[in-house]
């Protein structure tokens, strides 16, 4: 019984090898177990000798003669190089087309749903100008309200010292309301400038315009301006210097009037130690009492968050089609460029 | 000059050089080309298209055998042959009007009439049971059997494993013996294979 099973699977195992066998392609354990099979099994011999009878039919069926000869013309070495030139052009072709394909995928995506009305263009053009430009204009006078304020409080060199290396200024930062600016200006994506610039208009309490500003200020700005006058002053003084050092931070979150917005709080900062600027930012005082108050209103912090998860929205699909269909160009082309080398 | 200075030659463009490659492989690629089409005059086509795709591409040849790359080649011209008959069967000319007695077999001089109606026969038997084969099988068991190549070179040919040709054979040649031994009457009477 347990020789019939052995039989079985011997015969499973020997039947696939029987080609290789009249080779002599076995490994020694195959060849012997085939052997040993084969002296047992009637049918196993019978496929061998009809196999063996196949192939040497195969050996012995005529040679055909060519009917020509396959010699290649001289003209094939210029069609060679012609050959070449083109293979060269398609490549160039390939690629270009597949550039192009791109771009034009790109580019179709991006006006069809602007075009059928995804992004509401027309509502986001005066938005945006409205959003842009009275924030360039608010920053500076903003800037010019700060120093004046500044010159009006207190002697200017003491605070750029305070400002550069006055341990018990940071301290007193620190002390006085740093968590809330802080939050402020990673917080909110567009308003973070505006908190500061108003925080810094915020800041001496006793000054004609504050009342409303402060009213539309921020919280940290509200706690600050409770403190004595010097505390604005040292805390007006870090929020500037922050403004500097983060603009990159906060331009990357931010719309099209950034850049306006960071190029403003530079100069405030330049600007802040001279003099010169003082009586040019008296005459420009009151222009300016208006405009933070109509800013304020129309702030934006409460506008961009209606509108930036249709733009990231839609940001990230325009990313995800961009890069589905660099995928899928890179794929093609590269089938392309693989069944070009596999056919030689 | 060795092959592969020919060979080095003919990258550079010279055309003669390449010829020379051409009269040493031709019969072999002419031949494998009718075993795995059936067919001359689109053997000859393939043949022809297989050195001239050769001799474009010879910057792509990576050395080792130069037999095994225009074999490549030429399979890769028959199975473009087939898929293209395949979208638009012809019946050939010269099938219909093929004469037996002008074909284009080696005459051994020495070779009697009846012995040579037999080879006849006998190969037509051959490529009718071919012909029945899947051509990935067919191409292996042409080179194999019929052109005596190792398992090595029809593995390179191929691009495939070792083990694969092996296997491929061996499926090839059990389906052409089913067929000899179910069209037992296609064969000559001295060719035919006794399973008894």
């Amino acid at each position: 019984m347990v020789s019939k099973i052995q039989m079985h699977l011997d015969h499973k195992a020997v039947a696939p090898n029987l080609s290789a066998y009249i080779d002599g392609a076995l490994a020694p354990q195959d060849r012997e177990r085939v052997e040993r099979h084969l002296a047992v099994c009637p049918e196993c011999q019978r496929d061998l000798a009809t196999l063996r009878q196949t192939v040497s039919l195969l050996r012995r069926i005529p040679v055909k003669r060519v009917p020509r000869s396959f010699t290649l013309p001289m003209s094939a070495q210029a069609e060679r190089t012609a050959h070449r030139r083109w293979a060269l052009a398609n490549s160039f072709m390939r690629v270009s087309a597949a550039a192009v394909s791109f771009m034009l995928l790109l580019l179709l995506s991006t006006d069809a749903v602007l075009r059928f009305g995804a992004i509401p263009i027309p509502d986001m053009a005066p938005r945006a100008e409205k959003y842009a430009a009275p924030r360039a204009s608010e920053v500076e006078t903003a800037s010019q309200v700060i120093e004046t304020r500044e010159v009006e409080a207190a002697p200017l060199e003491p605070t750029v010292e305070e400002l550069v290396k006055g341990p018990p200024a940071a301290e007193h930062v620190t002390a006085a309301e740093p968590s809330p600016l802080v939050e402020g200006m990673g917080g909110g994506p567009a308003g973070t400038p505006e908190q500061e610039v108003s925080a810094a208009k915020a800041l001496p309490a006793p000054s004609q315009p504050m009342p409303t500003e402060s009213a539309n200020g921020s919280r940290g700005v509200m706690a600050a301006g409770k403190g004595s006058e010097a505390t604005p002053m040292t805390s007006v003084a870090p929020t500037a210097a922050a403004a500097i050092e983060a603009p990159a931070e906060e331009s990357a979150g931010k719309g099209g009037g950034q850049p306006t917005q960071d190029n403003a709080t530079s100069p405030t900062a330049e600007i802040l130690p001279t003099e010169a600027t003082f009586a040019s930012s008296q005459a420009v005082v009151p222009t300016a009492e208006p405009e933070p108050v109509s800013i304020a209103e129309g702030e934006p912090p409460q506008e961009a968050p209606a509108l930036s998860p249709l733009w990231q929205f839609w940001r990230t699909v325009r990313l995800l089609a961009g890069l589905l269909a660099g995928l899928l160009c890179v794929l093609f082309a590269g089938l392309l460029w693989t069944s070009r080398k596999r056919r030689i | 000059m060795s092959e592969e200075a020919l060979v080095a030659s003919a990258r550079q463009g010279d055309v003669n050089a390449f010829n020379r490659l051409v009269l040493a492989y031709q019969e072999l690629a002419y031949n494998v080309a009718y075993r795995i089409l059936g067919n001359e005059d689109k053997a000859a086509d393939a043949t022809q298209d297989a050195f001239l795709r050769g001799y474009r591409a010879l910057e792509q040849f990576r050395g080792g055998s130069f037999k095994v790359w225009i074999l490549r080649i030429v399979t890769n011209c028959c199975y473009d042959q087939l898929r293209a008959s395949q979208r638009r069967p012809t019946a050939s000319l010269d099938d219909i009007l093929e004469d037996d007695e002008h074909s284009r077999l080696f005459e051994d001089d020495a070779e009697r009439p009846e012995e040579h109606v037999e080879r006849l026969e006998l190969d037509e038997a051959i490529q009718e049971g071919l012909g029945e084969l899947p051509e990935d099988q067919r191409a292996v068991l042409v080179m194999s059997d019929i052109e005596g190549l190792s398992y090595e070179e029809i593995a390179k040919v191929a691009a495939v494993p070792l083990g694969t040709i092996k296997s491929r054979l061996s499926r090839a040649r059990a389906k052409l013996r089913d067929y000899l031994l179910a069209n037992k009457e296609l064969l000559p009477e001295g060719f035919r294979l006794r399973d008894s």
